[in-house]
């Protein structure tokens, strides 16, 4: 059990950021559909959702565990359980937990409340707990060591919400919209697509910004750890894999988004969106990796 | 298969291009050991009896799983007492009884408020 903790922590990390962008992603693109979205896509969208937040919760459930076993230094099941009272009662993370119960509540309720037909009233309460998940998960971050609601942690709120706004909205348009447009028609794909690349791109320009902040805050002008160190190496091929994504999306945008809507442009379109999309995940993962390895000084 | 021949390179792309070079200096720091800044006694140091040891660290600790021990040269902790953090969450000190000259050995585990563990050792001679 012990070796396959660090694994299974790196795992829950992947979910949680996979699942809170997925979430995000439904929201939008049934913003997106809106009226025009068909009660197949609305529940398709729906379904991704209840899953996605059921993911979270399991997600929430392990997590004061996890949070004990790197506290204590141990792996052993039984105790780190039994420190779990103590985390809960007598640190940060385990009133950020509390917290994080409380909004993943909140989110859990709305998506109860929301109507077959997408973009409905429960969409604001919806936006409002992810928007708190979110300022929760930068609390727990490294970056809260500079002080809450610092300019290091609104940054890092801020990288959290548009690297969900860019991956969810790219991997439940590719696989769950994108392929489906004749339900739809084209008109609608097109409409669609056009706010899907002007929120990436707005999405784009917030990571680029918060993440060149995280960078001079974090290297201390020692680049050399992009060379030297694993944490460093494992960084560059996220960065390589986000530059091939945004390579895709801007071909996307022009050979497809900008032109006029015709089948034959449609077809590459869904295909386009499909390879961000993979690459999207495999980020996802990389970044999870990342977020559990020593960056060493 | 249905190809659509590509248009020249627009100033748009080039924008795009752009982007992605300055994601090359992004990162996002989800990780990182908090470390000791300073000691009293120092490290290597010789000092006359200390009252208590205090160490500073570059992060905020978590008090009830961050701990400094105190061994003299068998190895015996000087002291039954707990280390405390205060209202400076990077300052963490433990109570010294008087301690008789020798070579001592302080041990600190310092878990950062992020859930981070790391620990180090050092010696100081009491003369």
């Amino acid at each position: 059990m012990g070796d396959a903790v660090p694994a299974l922590q790196i795992l829950a990390t992947i979910l949680t950021d996979l699942g809170f962008a997925l979430v995000v992603g439904t929201l939008l693109a049934g913003a997106w559909l809106g009226n025009e979205a068909g009660s197949a896509d609305s529940i398709r969208l729906q379904r991704m959702s209840s899953v996605c937040l059921a993911v979270l919760a399991v997600c929430h459930l392990a997590r004061p565990w996890f949070v004990a076993s790197s506290m204590s230094g141990t792996t052993e099941f039984r105790p780190v359980l039994n420190l779990v009272p103590t985390i809960l009662s007598g640190t940060r993370q385990g009133s950020l937990w509390y917290a994080n119960s409380l909004a993943l509540a909140a989110l859990i309720a709305a998506q109860w409340q929301r109507k077959p037909r997408p973009a409905s009233l429960a969409t604001w309460p919806a936006v409002a707990a992810l928007g708190v998940l979110a300022a929760i998960r930068a609390a727990s971050s490294h970056a809260s060591e500079a002080g809450d609601f610092s300019i290091a942690e609104i940054s890092q709120f801020l990288h959290l919400l548009a690297t969900s706004v860019w991956a969810g909205a790219i991997l439940v348009s590719a696989f769950l919209v994108a392929p489906h447009w004749p339900g739809f028609g084209i008109s609608t794909l097109w409409n669609y697509s056009r706010r899907l690349s002007q929120t990436v791109t707005w999405a784009l320009a917030i990571l680029v910004l918060t993440g060149i902040y995280a960078a001079w805050r974090g290297l201390h002008g020692s680049v050399n750890v992009l060379w030297t160190h694993h944490w460093g190496r494992i960084l560059l091929v996220k960065i390589s894999l986000v530059a091939l994504a945004v390579l895709l999306g801007s071909l996307t945008r022009f050979r497809c988004v900008k032109r006029p809507p015709r089948s034959e442009t449609a077809a590459i379109m869904v295909q386009l969106l499909r390879y961000e999309a993979v690459i999207m995940a495999v980020i996802l993962a990389v970044s999870g990796l990342l977020a559990n390895t020593d960056p060493g000084t | 298969m249905n190809h659509v021949p590509f248009r020249k390179i627009q100033p748009r792309n080039l924008a795009y291009v752009l982007l992605a070079a300055m994601l090359a200096v992004t990162v996002s720091i989800g990780f990182a050991h908090t470390e000791l800044v300073s000691a009293t006694p120092a490290a290597n140091s010789t000092v006359k009896a200390p009252k208590e040891v205090a160490i500073t660290f570059s992060g905020a600790l978590e008090p009830k799983f961050s701990k400094i021990t105190v061994m003299d040269a068998s190895g015996n902790p000087v002291t039954k007492e707990a280390s405390a953090v205060g209202a400076n969450m990077k300052l963490m000190t433990l109570a010294l009884p008087v301690m008789a000259p020798g070579v001592y050995t302080v041990h600190w585990v310092a878990v950062s408020t992020d859930s981070h563990r790391s620990q180090g050792e050092y010696k100081f001679t009491v003369k």
